[in-house]
């Protein structure tokens, strides 16, 4: 599954969601290795809650799920994927233009679910 | 006569928040629009026909809630019903639109809230109460315990020319409504003639309100496809904690106050936490409502304080 962003947030980045079972990177823009950030999920945080990457720079995002089904959305960016455990999912983003994106869990996973969010920093 | 009425001294005994006019019905092309307290002149529904009528929703009551957000969270309900009571008011219905209670890991614990929830809204002098699921009652387990001690989840029912449609976009934790529910949903209301009311109660905003605080249905925008076939179509929903009113085409969108604590205005703060509670104002914010259905205009909603003043 490839799933880019929202027309409008076109100039914003270049994104591919790879859900487990698939094998191999998605394809993406921004060439060269890209920056592997890992994100583990739990009820109710991930860690890292802030996460940096640089603009025009390609990323992959692993995340991982430690104890139950989480979710991982990125509104302002279009993107989102379902974090379930012994199945790691991968974003792969190429951020396009510089700014602070908010994530959160989108998937009810108890008392402190409203709690369970973070920061995607897009540096210049 | 007997339901003006009714009404009237419904309204007179309790103190009168926000009103709007919800105009989704024939005759009434305009949005929604808030007013300040109007106490009802002039206002649409006051011209009542044999089918008229009112009901009362509650939403988000999170029995079983302990913090500092609300200090009397053990008694916020049950003073609501208590001013229900004592005002004497007649709704044809009341509807609780979702989070009952407070979410539990405990299966046990779970069902014991929604057992003294039920114990505590037993005590209305309302025959028809009708309940709907939120994240809190039934994401965890789908919505078992939920149609172990309410029924199901979802449903509909006709009321004095009225379809209502009761959606589940809950018992899924992703927020979902789900392929089998959407075809329900289609079904349920192909025999509604396109140009008969439809209230549509659910818990979590159909339409993309606010996703980075999750005030969003995940599948939404395909129930609101279904919806806009209809032309007079009206939803009732809960979920946010604060009165809210939308148009997304022709379908008009209000969510109701909480029975817990307020969340600020989607978006206003950088994270979102209930609203602090004041001592000096104690139960600020929260209420519920009554919508008056007069089919002829429109809808009359209501926003009324958890203690009369």
């Amino acid at each position: 599954m490839i799933r880019l962003a929202p027309s409008s947030l076109a100039a914003t980045l270049l994104v591919a969601v790879v859900p487990s079972g698939c094998t191999g990177p998605a394809r993406s823009a921004g060439g060269a290795t890209p920056t592997i950030i890992e994100i583990q999920a739990r009820k109710f945080a991930f860690s890292p809650a802030v996460i940096h990457l640089k603009k025009d720079v390609r990323a992959k995002l692993i995340l991982l799920s430690l104890d139950r089904v989480h979710g991982l959305s990125v509104p302002g960016l279009g993107i989102r994927a379902d974090i379930i455990p012994g199945r790691p999912a991968t974003i792969e983003i190429t951020p396009k233009a510089a700014g602070v994106f908010e994530f959160e869990c989108d998937v009810f996973c108890g008392e402190g679910h409203e709690g369970m969010t973070g920061e995607l920093v897009i540096d210049p | 006569m007997r339901e003006e009425w009714t009404r009237r001294d419904f309204m007179r005994l309790l103190s009168v928040g926000g009103v709007v006019f919800a105009s989704g019905l024939p005759g009434c092309a305009a949005p929604a629009r808030p007013a300040k307290a109007a106490q009802g002149t002039g206002a649409p529904g006051r011209a009542l026909g044999a089918e008229d009528f009112f009901f009362l929703q509650l939403s988000d009551t999170h029995w079983g809630f302990r913090g500092d957000p609300n200090p009397e969270a053990d008694v916020t309900l049950k003073k609501a019903v208590a001013t229900i009571n004592a005002s004497g008011a007649a709704p044809d219905f009341v509807v609780f639109t979702g989070d009952l209670t407070q979410t539990t890991e405990d299966p046990k614990e779970r069902r014991r809230r929604m057992q003294e929830f039920k114990e505590i809204v037993r005590e209305l002098k309302v025959t028809d109460v009708r309940f709907i699921p939120g994240e809190h009652d039934a994401s965890l387990d789908n919505g078992e315990a939920f149609r172990e001690l309410f029924g199901e989840t979802r449903y509909s029912f006709e009321h004095k020319g009225v379809h209502f449609v009761a959606l589940d976009n809950v018992s899924d934790p992703t927020g979902s409504l789900g392929d089998a529910q959407l075809d329900w949903l289609a079904k349920d209301i192909a025999s509604v003639p396109p140009d008969s009311p439809i209230v549509v109660l659910a818990h979590r905003p159909l339409f993309a309100l606010y996703p980075n605080w999750d005030w969003t249905t995940r599948d939404g925008t395909r129930a609101l496809a279904v919806l806009e076939r209809h032309q007079n179509v009206t939803v009732f929903y809960g979920h946010i904690h604060q009165e809210h009113h939308h148009q997304t085409g022709a379908i008009q969108h209000h969510a109701a106050r909480s029975l817990v604590f307020p969340l600020p205005a989607p978006g206003s703060v950088p994270k979102k936490a209930p609203v602090p509670w004041d001592p000096a104002k104690p139960f600020q914010g929260l209420g519920y409502r009554s919508i008056e259905a007069t089919p002829a205009k429109g809808y009359r909603v209501d926003e009324l304080p958890v203690v009369s003043s």
